[in-house]
């Protein structure tokens, strides 16, 4: 207790590792994680004491991964980044083999790769466009969740990272939108069948987020919008949304269970 | 779980120590926070109250229960022993009583909406009156939800009506940064099966939580959704899994 008491009082807040060890001897898989929200929810839960693999999915975004690796390790946390485009199932199969070998197993599985949408009307969308969408934002994530209920240990946790647009979806986003609602609803499919285990299964859905990512997509008019019909009147920081994630991981939400937790500052 | 994520706050518990308005307190309190709890007259002291006072940071504040116009007086006397409020939360449960649509007698039927639907819409009108920038308003209730062969026709509409009032009021307070939300759980008789059988009394809900661990576990969720860790979560109700794995 003192040693907690001195953490706090000298505002070491950056060592929470120091205040919670609510994770220490887990390990978490973390799909896209080399930047933005994927990137800040490794290193919330390696605050908590995880070990936390860092995938991302290809070269373009390996600087970027190690980057993340190495932040975690500057703050006392140990962190692997291993490579798998979650589009494809036999990579998704190899990573948490890679996943497996490192650390023994795998408690926490936090599904955040995704994206990669086609804005396009219904009409228009080719069959090309709908099969990569689904690709990587369904079929991708079904195989994760099926290697998920095999390997995972008991008591472990399985968290979608979905999109508002999912609950919302608007013009253009039809194919992406669909995608990620069916993700939502395996998810919660599964929760009952991975009930028995201790383990449970949710979908944290983020609102609009500041990302790099989301700045270059979106025109500053459009997240005036998105600001203007948000209550708490500003975008989500990648930490608004790591802080839910991280609590969905830990033992104190073990009554949340294929549920779908919106974290938008009440927009929905 | 201790931490010291609600240091320096002030909290209102509504409902009966007893219930899970006790053992949020508690939680609450192991996160530093100081805390009203209420005491509603009619309510008997099962050693709740002063196993719960027993923590210096918990002060018990007396109402008349079920009363619309005390409830300004509740709050007034929770300022008065503890300060300005951050926190308020309405954890008293509606009567536990359950039948067909064709078979509820209207005092039941008013009593459930009296304690499920109007007395959480003035408990919420008074918070978003009081609270501090940046508070946390936070509802206890029924499921909403309406699973076949469940005969709780007044608590659904009830919690349906509460979902309505903490998601507008969201949007009528988010400019001072207050966050509206919501704890929801099914009732144990449908979770155990029996939906047709009739009441059971608030003491032996309570035993059968304390009995799975669930009032710890929902005073945990509460204590997050009233820390700095969920300030992005706000308008929603978070449905608390109650089956139990076999």
């Amino acid at each position: 207790m003192a040693a907690e008491d001195d953490a706090f009082m000298s505002g070491n807040f950056a060592s929470r590792t120091i205040q919670t060890a609510a994770l220490a001897g887990r390990c978490a898989l973390v799909t896209g994680a080399s930047r933005g929200i994927g990137a800040e929810i490794a290193r919330r839960l390696a605050q908590s004491g995880a070990t936390v693999v860092v995938n991302y999915p290809d070269e373009t975004e390996s600087a970027h991964a190690k980057q993340t690796v190495a932040s975690i390790e500057e703050s006392g946390g140990r962190a692997f980044a291993f490579t798998a485009d979650v589009s494809d199932p036999q990579q998704i199969d190899a990573l948490f083999q890679q996943s497996i070998a490192v650390c023994g197993g795998i408690d926490i599985l936090v599904l955040n790769a995704g994206g990669d949408a086609v804005i396009r009307p219904v009409l228009e969308t080719t069959e090309a466009e709908f099969d990569r969408v689904m690709a990587l934002n369904a079929r991708g994530q079904f195989v994760a969740l099926q290697l998920a209920a095999r390997h995972l240990r008991d008591g472990g946790r399985i968290i979608f990272i979905s999109s508002s647009t999912a609950s919302q979806p608007y013009p253009g986003t039809a194919s992406y939108a669909g995608a990620k609602i069916a993700s939502e609803a395996y998810v919660r499919t599964l929760a009952r069948q991975v009930a028995k285990r201790d383990i449970t299964a949710n979908v944290v859905s983020p609102g609009m987020t500041a990302t790099e990512k989301m700045l270059s997509q979106t025109t500053e008019a459009r997240r005036a919008t998105v600001i203007a019909a948000t209550p708490l009147g500003r975008l989500a920081t990648t930490a608004d949304i790591a802080d839910v994630v991280h609590f969905v991981a830990t033992d104190a939400a073990r009554l949340l269970n294929g549920q779908v937790v919106h974290v938008n500052g009440g927009l929905l | 779980m201790q931490s010291h994520e609600l240091d320096g706050k002030v909290a209102l518990v509504t409902g009966a120590p007893h219930g899970i308005g006790g053992a949020i307190s508690h939680a609450l309190a192991r996160c530093g926070a100081s805390v009203a709890l209420n005491w509603p007259d009619g309510e008997a002291d099962t050693g709740a109250v002063s196993e719960a006072v027993a923590d210096t940071r918990i002060v018990a504040v007396r109402s008349r229960r079920d009363d619309t116009s005390d409830i300004a007086r509740m709050f007034d006397a929770a300022e008065h022993a503890l300060g300005p409020l951050d926190i308020v939360i309405n954890a008293m449960e509606p009567v536990q009583e359950w039948a067909d649509v064709a078979d509820l007698s209207l005092e039941t039927y008013d009593a459930i909406t009296q304690q499920a639907a109007k007395m959480p819409f003035f408990v919420l009108q008074q918070a978003a009156l009081r609270v501090c920038t940046d508070g946390r308003l936070l509802l206890v209730m029924p499921d909403a939800t309406l699973p076949a062969g469940f005969t709780g026709a007044a608590h659904a509409g009830a919690g349906a009506a509460a979902a309505v009032y903490l998601r507008v009021l969201a949007r009528e307070v988010g400019s001072r940064g207050i966050t509206v939300n919501a704890i929801s759980r099914k009732p144990h008789e449908y979770t155990t099966g029996h939906a047709s059988q009739p009441s059971t009394s608030a003491d032996a809900r309570v035993d059968r939580d304390r009995d799975h661990g669930m009032s710890g576990d929902i005073a945990a969720l509460t204590a997050f959704l009233a820390g700095p860790d969920a300030r992005w979560i706000n308008g929603q109700i978070l449905h608390v899994d109650s089956v139990r794995p076999a």
